[in-house]
C-alpha cells in the first residue's frame, strides 16, 4: 500500500476517532446493550447452583458468558444503519465522489471506535471478573496463538454481513430492518444466551456450522479452553468458508448496488 | 406543564386516539410486507427466546421452582407483553423521538391536547398485535393443561397485575422518550430496552441479589410476566401485589413529572 | 378585552446552550472529560405589541432570532425571561383553548402523514382541534378551491410537488380557522408562481376571517406584499418597527428621481444637476438623481425641463438593495464589536 493510501486511512481512522468521541453516550448505551451475557451469566450461574449443567459448571459459566461479553464487544460494527441511511438520503453520492472506497471508509470507521469501546466496556468486566472471581482461559498455546486470528475473523463476518444486508437499502426501503431478523437468528445460535453444545441434540450440530457460531460461540469457546487444537483449526476453517461465501455475496450486493443506484440517479 | 383539564378534553383524547389508530392503521395497510416483517418475524424472535428455557429443561426438571407448563404460561404472558411493546410502546417511542431529532414535534405541540397523549399515539404496528394474540391462545391453552380454575380474587389479582405490568411498560417509553430530549444519541435506548425485555422471558425468582431488585421494581419484567403467571397459578401474595402497585405508581408519576421538564427544555431543532 | 392586544411581549428573553470544541483528534479527546458550553441569547429582551388584525413581517438575516420568536410565541418554547401574551394567553401554558385560537405554518417542517393523502391528515386535524363536521367540510372545500388543489388532497403526500404540499399543509394548519397566523418562510424554495399563489391565498385568508398574521420570509417581495408594519430583529433585539416605506427611507434617505433621456447632458448641464443630488445613472436610456425629499419638488421641474426628457418616475430604492444595505451595515458594526473585543 502507498504512502498516500495509508495517510487517508490515518485520516479515516482520526475522523473515526472523533466521530466515537462525540457519540459517546450512544457508544455507552450500545456497550449496556450488549451487556445481555452478563445477565445471562447470572441466570445460568443460578440455575447451575444445584449441579453443573451439562459440561457447564458456575464457573464454566462464569468464564463463558465473560468471553462471550469481551468477544461480542470486540466484533461489533455497524456499518449497516450507516449504510442504510446513506443509501436512502443519498449521501453515498459524496462518499463515492472521494478517492478512497466507501467500504475501506466504513472499515476505518468502525475500527476506529474500537478503543474508545473497549475503554467504556473495560470497567464492567473487570468489575465482573472482580465479583465472580476470574475466569479461565485456555493453557494450550495452539488454541491461544488461534484466538487473535479467531476474533479478527469474527469481526470481519460481522462487518460483512452487515454490508450485505446495508446494501440491501439499494433496492428496498427497510433493508436495517431486516437485520434485526438476523440479530434475532444470532441472539439465539449464536451461543449469546446459552452455549450452543447445551443445545438439544440434533440442533446443537446444526447451530454449530451456522455462521452465526462461527461469529461468536466458536472464538469464545477457543478462548476458555474448551476446544482441542484439532477442533480449533476446524474451527477457523469454518470461519474462512463463511467468510468467502459471505463476502462474495456482500461483493456481489455491492456491485449490483452500485449500478441500480446509479441508474436512478441519486 | 398542565395539561389544562376542560369539559370534553377525556371525550377529546378518546377521538384523537381513534383517529391516530385509524391512520396509523391506514399507513401500516400500504406497506403489507409489515406482516412478515413486524408481525411474523416479531413473533418469532420472541419463540426464539424460549430456546434457553428449552435448554434447562433438557438439564433441569424445573427451573427455581417452575414447571415446564408453567413457564409455558409465563411465556404466555411474555408474548403479550412483547406484542404491546412491539405494537405500541416501540413505534410511538421511536416516532416521537425522530420527530424531536427532525423538529416536526412543533406541529404535535400545536394541539390543542396533551403532548404525551399525542407522542404515546404518534404511531402504531397493528402488525405487530399477531404476537399478543399468540400471548392470548398459549396463555388459555397453558391453564387448561395445568387444569387451573381460578378464583374470582385470582382473576382480580391477574387483571390488576397485568394492567400494572402494562403501565410500567408505557412508563418506561416515556422516560426513554423524556432522555432523548436531553441527548439525540439516548435514541438507541430503545434497543437496550429490548434487549433487556429478553429476560422477561425467565420467573423472577431466577435471578439474585442486585439485578432481582432491578427486575422487580426499577424494570418491572416481574410485574409484566411472573406475577399474571403466579397469579393464575395461585402463588402470587398481598406483599407482591401491593409491591407491584407501589412500583408502578411510582415509575408512571416519575415518568410524567421528568416528561414535563423535558419538555420546558425541548429547543425545536431546526432543519 | 377587545383592547387588548394580540400579542405583546415584555422584554422576552431566550438562551440556548451549545456545547462547542475545536476540531480535530486531541480536542475531541478531551472533550471527553470537560465540555465547554456556551450560552448564546437567540433572542434578547425583545418587546412589542400586535393589535388584532394587524400584519406583521419580522426581518432580519439568518440567525437573527425571527424563528425563535415565532416559536416562543406559538409556546413551543419556553422563554428564558420576560413576558408574552398571545390572545391574553401565556403561549408556554400551551393551554388548549390557545392552540385552537392559533396556527403556525413552517416552510421547512411538513405535518402531513407522508405516505397517506393530505385528507387523512386533515380529518384527524378535524378530530384533534374539535372542528363541527360541517364546518370543516364549507372550510375544506372553500380552501380546495381558492387553492385550486382539486384532486391533490387524494394524493400520497409523498407524490406531490413543493409547491402542493405547501398547499396542502396551509390547508391543514388553518382548518381551525385561527385567529393568529404564525408562517416561518412560507414559500421557502418555490418558484414565483407558486409563490405568488400562496401569497395571495393568505392575502384572502386574512381578508375573510381579519386574523392577526406574523410572518418571516427571506424573499423581500413576500413581506412587501403581505404586511403593513416590519419589525427589524438583529442579534435578537429589536432594531426597526414601522412600515416599508420608513424602513426604505431611514436606510436610504435620499429618494431618487429618473427620467428616460435619448442623448447624453453636456458637462455644464451635469454640474448643475450635481448641485441638488447625486448623479446615480447618467444615461442614455436613463438618468437619475438621488436627492433630499425636500427638493424633490425643484429637481422633477429640472429634469422635465431637460430636452427629450420622457418617464419621470419618483421612486423609494428597491427593498432588496435597502435590506442588503441594512444588513451589511449591522455586519460591519458586529465586526466592529468584535475586534475590541479581541483587543480586551
Amino acid at each position: 500500500m502507498s504512502g498516500v493510501q495509508l495517510r487517508k486511512l490515518g485520516a479515516l481512522w482520526r475522523l473515526g476517532v472523533a466521530e466515537a468521541t462525540a457519540y459517546r453516550t450512544s457508544l455507552l448505551v450500545w456497550v449496556l446493550a450488549t451487556t445481555m451475557p452478563l445477565i445471562s451469566l447470572v441466570l445460568w450461574r443460578a440455575l447451575a447452583r444445584g449441579g453443573p449443567i451439562g459440561d457447564y459448571d458456575q464457573a464454566g459459566f462464569d468464564s463463558y458468558f465473560i468471553a462471550a461479553f469481551v468477544v461480542r464487544q470486540l466484533s461489533v460494527s455497524w456499518v449497516v444503519w450507516d449504510l442504510d441511511g446513506q443509501i436512502r438520503t443519498g449521501a453515498l453520492s459524496a462518499l463515492l465522489m472521494r478517492p478512497v472506497h466507501p467500504v475501506a471508509h466504513h472499515v476505518m470507521i468502525n475500527l476506529a471506535a474500537l478503543p474508545l469501546r473497549t475503554a467504556l466496556a473495560a470497567p464492567v468486566a473487570i468489575a465482573v471478573l472482580l465479583v465472580t472471581g476470574g475466569m479461565s482461559i485456555t493453557t494450550n498455546p495452539v488454541a491461544l496463538a488461534l484466538a487473535i486470528p479467531a476474533l479478527v475473523l469474527a469481526w470481519c463476518l460481522n462487518f460483512l454481513t452487515q454490508l450485505a444486508i446495508g446494501c440491501l437499502a439499494f433496492w428496498l426501503t427497510k433493508a436495517a430492518a431486516l437485520y434485526d431478523v438476523w440479530i434475532g437468528a444470532y441472539v439465539v445460535l449464536a451461543g449469546y444466551l446459552v452455549p450452543t453444545s447445551l443445545f438439544p441434540a440434533g440442533l446443537a450440530e446444526v447451530a454449530r456450522v451456522l455462521p452465526f457460531h462461527a461469529a461468536l460461540g466458536f472464538p469464545v469457546e477457543l478462548l476458555i479452553g474448551r476446544l482441542s487444537s484439532a477442533q480449533a483449526l476446524a474451527g477457523i476453517g469454518l470461519q474462512l468458508v463463511w467468510l468467502v461465501v459471505i463476502g462474495g455475496i456482500a461483493a456481489l450486493a455491492w456491485r449490483r448496488g452500485l449500478r441500480a443506484y446509479g441508474a436512478f440517479g441519486a | 406543564m398542565s395539561a389544562g383539564f376542560e369539559h370534553g378534553a377525556a371525550r377529546r383524547h378518546l377521538r384523537l386516539l381513534g383517529a391516530q389508530l385509524r391512520l396509523s392503521t391506514l399507513a401500516a395497510l400500504e406497506y403489507r410486507v409489515g406482516f412478515w416483517t413486524e408481525g411474523v418475524v416479531g413473533l418469532a424472535w420472541s419463540l426464539g427466546g424460549v430456546v434457553p428455557l428449552v435448554v434447562a429443561f433438557e438439564h433441569r426438571s424445573d427451573v427455581a421452582g417452575w414447571g415446564p407448563w408453567e413457564l409455558v404460561l409465563l411465556t404466555g404472558f411474555f408474548l403479550i407483553i412483547s406484542g404491546v411493546y412491539a405494537a405500541v410502546v416501540q413505534p410511538a417511542v421511536s416516532r416521537s423521538m425522530t420527530q424531536i431529532r427532525t423538529g416536526t414535534l412543533d406541529y404535535l405541540l400545536l394541539r390543542p391536547v396533551d403532548p404525551l397523549a399525542s407522542c404515546l399515539t404518534a404511531q402504531f404496528e397493528p402488525w405487530s398485535l399477531i404476537e399478543t394474540l399468540t400471548g392470548i391462545v398459549v396463555v388459555i391453552v397453558a391453564t387448561a393443561k395445568l387444569g387451573l380454575s381460578p378464583s374470582v380474587g385470582q382473576l382480580g389479582a391477574l387483571a390488576v397485575v397485568l394492567v400494572c405490568g402494562l403501565l410500567s411498560l408505557v412508563a418506561l417509553g416515556v422516560l426513554m422518550l423524556s432522555a432523548s430530549f436531553k441527548a439525540m444519541e439516548l435514541q438507541n435506548l430503545t434497543s437496550l430496552m429490548e434487549t433487556l425485555l429478553g429476560f422477561a422471558h425467565w420467573p423472577v425468582s431466577v435471578f439474585r441479589g442486585p439485578l432481582k431488585l432491578v427486575f422487580t421494581f426499577v424494570v418491572p419484567f416481574a410485574v409484566m410476566t411472573s406475577y399474571p403467571a403466579q397469579s393464575l397459578i395461585g402463588g402470587l401474595g398481598w406483599a407482591e401485589l401491593l409491591g407491584a402497585v407501589g412500583t408502578t405508581l411510582a415509575l408512571t408519576v416519575g415518568a410524567r413529572v421528568i416528561w414535563g421538564r423535558a419538555l420546558r427544555g425541548y429547543t425545536s431543532a431546526s432543519s | 378585552m377587545a383592547d387588548e392586544p394580540a400579542i405583546s411581549l415584555q422584554g422576552l428573553e431566550k438562551n440556548f446552550r451549545v456545547s462547542q470544541r475545536e476540531p480535530g483528534l486531541w480536542p475531541a479527546i478531551r472533550a471527553l472529560f470537560r465540555r465547554e458550553w456556551v450560552e448564546v441569547a437567540a433572542v434578547a429582551e425583545l418587546s412589542f405589541e400586535i393589535q388584532r388584525g394587524e400584519r406583521v413581517g419580522f426581518l432580519g438575516p439568518n440567525g437573527a432570532g425571527k424563528t425563535t420568536t415565532l416559536k416562543l410565541l406559538a409556546g413551543l418554547l419556553y422563554p428564558s425571561g420576560g413576558r408574552a401574551r398571545v390572545l391574553g394567553f401565556d403561549p408556554a401554558d400551551r393551554r388548549p383553548e390557545f392552540l385552537r385560537r392559533i396556527a403556525l405554518v413552517m416552510g421547512q417542517k411538513r405535518q402531513l402523514s407522508w405516505d397517506l393523502p393530505s385528507l387523512d391528515t386533515f380529518e384527524l386535524n378535524r378530530v384533534v382541534f374539535d372542528v363541527p363536521r360541517e364546518l370543516y367540510e364549507r372550510r375544506l372545500a372553500e380552501m380546495t378551491e381558492l387553492l385550486d388543489l382539486g384532486e391533490v388532497v387524494r394524493k400520497p403526500v409523498r407524490t406531490l410537488s413543493l409547491g402542493e404540499r405547501m398547499k396542502c399543509e396551509l390547508v391543514a394548519a388553518l382548518l381551525h380557522a385561527p385567529e393568529v397566523l404564525f408562517l416561518d418562510e412560507p414559500t421557502i424554495g418555490m418558484d414565483v408562481s407558486m409563490q405568488l399563489a400562496i401569497r395571495e391565498f393568505i392575502r384572502e385568508y386574512h381578508r375573510r376571517h381579519g386574523a392577526t398574521l406574523v410572518l418571516t420570509s427571506h424573499y423581500m417581495e413576500d413581506v412587501a406584499a403581505l404586511c403593513e408594519r416590519i419589525l427589524v430583529i438583529d442579534e435578537g433585539r429589536l432594531c426597526f418597527d414601522g412600515s416599508i416605506g420608513e424602513l426604505v427611507r431611514r436606510i436610504r434617505p435620499l429618494r431618487r428621481v429618473a427620467i428616460r433621456v435619448t442623448q447624453r447632458l453636456d458637462e455644464g448641464q451635469e454640474r448643475a444637476l450635481e448641485q441638488l443630488g447625486q448623479l446615480a445613472l447618467v444615461g442614455p436610456p436613463r438618468l437619475a438623481l438621488d436627492v433630499d425629499p425636500e427638493r424633490v419638488p425643484e429637481v422633477v421641474a429640472r429634469l422635465l425641463a431637460v430636452p427629450g426628457a420622457r418617464d419621470l418616475e419618483v421612486q423609494d430604492a428597491p427593498l432588496e438593495e435597502v435590506m442588503r444595505e441594512l444588513f451589511a451595515r449591522r455586519a460591519s458594526v458586529r465586526e466592529g464589536a468584535t475586534d475590541t473585543g479581541d483587543g480586551a
